[in-house]
């Protein structure tokens, strides 16, 4: 795969697995269930993989009449709105952040000035002069504003665990996160832009 | 548990746990809605990504169509596994 292509299916896997996931949970039927049963017991836990099973085989027969509704609806222009290309895969732009922020609280975020590690070129490494050894973020998409130009985004529940310390910040105790664990980057601007202020 | 009904006189606590298993079946919602909910979400979000990602400037509805539908499968997968039991 060129660079546009990874940067192309980054972006496309990223805004999915958001919205999949986002919807499901925010559907106010289960949010209320979630509510009343904050943790599934094996019986629940049955019933709901019940449900997604039954509607995974509706979900794929219906997307190739999405797609070609999407495509028939949205104009092409090789260069939207004249937008810059993103660095790498992993930048996100203001239009991936209005996405993650809807659901920024299923998100972490390290704010660094290190370009390397802001830019997802380098893995993002435990402070190490601080104990516990642990990567250090703060709940959301915005991480901490005082924290630096660019922003290391990372699922909150995926397959590492962040624990809540005092207020919003959680860490992850490794010594590093990959690059390739990162949600995405982005630097100070695009955040604003995404916020709209 | 229902407190009307303690588990002391449920025999062997099994009514009870059918009860509750069949409630929750009945709160959570069809497929048929819980797949519509996500369809139209993710339509709109397809087709801001295509108006506004300049990298998906010339990807072809095959290339989207086969991304997205692994994409779809691995996330109820993930949400099927662990439920919304956060580690």
């Amino acid at each position: 795969m060129t660079g546009a292509r990874v940067a192309a299916r980054q972006s496309v896997r990223r805004a999915v697995l958001n919205r999949v996931r986002g919807t499901v949970l925010a559907h106010q039927r289960i949010a209320r269930a979630q509510r009343e049963h904050p943790v599934l017991p094996p019986d629940l836990l049955e019933e709901w993989r019940d449900l997604l099973e039954r509607t995974r085989p509706l979900l794929a027969a219906d997307l190739p009449d999405l797609l070609s509704d999407v495509f028939a609806t949205t104009p092409v222009d090789p260069t939207p709105g004249g937008a810059r290309r993103r660095r790498n895969g992993k930048q996100l732009l203001p239009s991936d952040l209005k996405r993650l922020l809807a659901y920024s609280a299923r998100y972490v975020c390290h704010r660094t000035d290190r370009e390397d590690v802001g830019t997802c070129r380098a893995p993002l490494t435990a402070a190490a002069d601080r104990r516990p050894v642990a990567v250090r973020a703060a709940i959301g998409v915005r991480g901490r504003p005082d924290g630096g130009r660019y922003g290391v985004v990372f699922a909150r529940y995926g397959n590492r665990v962040w624990e809540v310390r005092a207020a919003d910040t959680v860490l992850c105790e490794v010594e590093a996160l990959s690059t390739e664990e990162a949600v995405g980057w982005y630097v100070r601007e695009d955040l604003a832009a995404a916020l709209g202020t | 548990m229902d407190k009307r009904k303690p588990a002391a006189i449920v025999p062997f606590g099994g009514g009870a746990d059918v009860e509750r298993r069949q409630a929750f079946h009945s709160a959570l919602p069809t497929p048929e809605r819980l797949a519509r909910a996500v369809l139209a979400d993710l339509e709109r979000d397809l087709c801001d990504l295509l108006a506004t990602d300049p990298d998906l400037a010339d990807v072809t509805r095959a290339e989207l169509l086969d991304w997205v539908a692994v994409d779809v499968a691995d996330a109820v997968a993930e949400l099927a596994e662990h439920g919304w039991n956060e580690p």
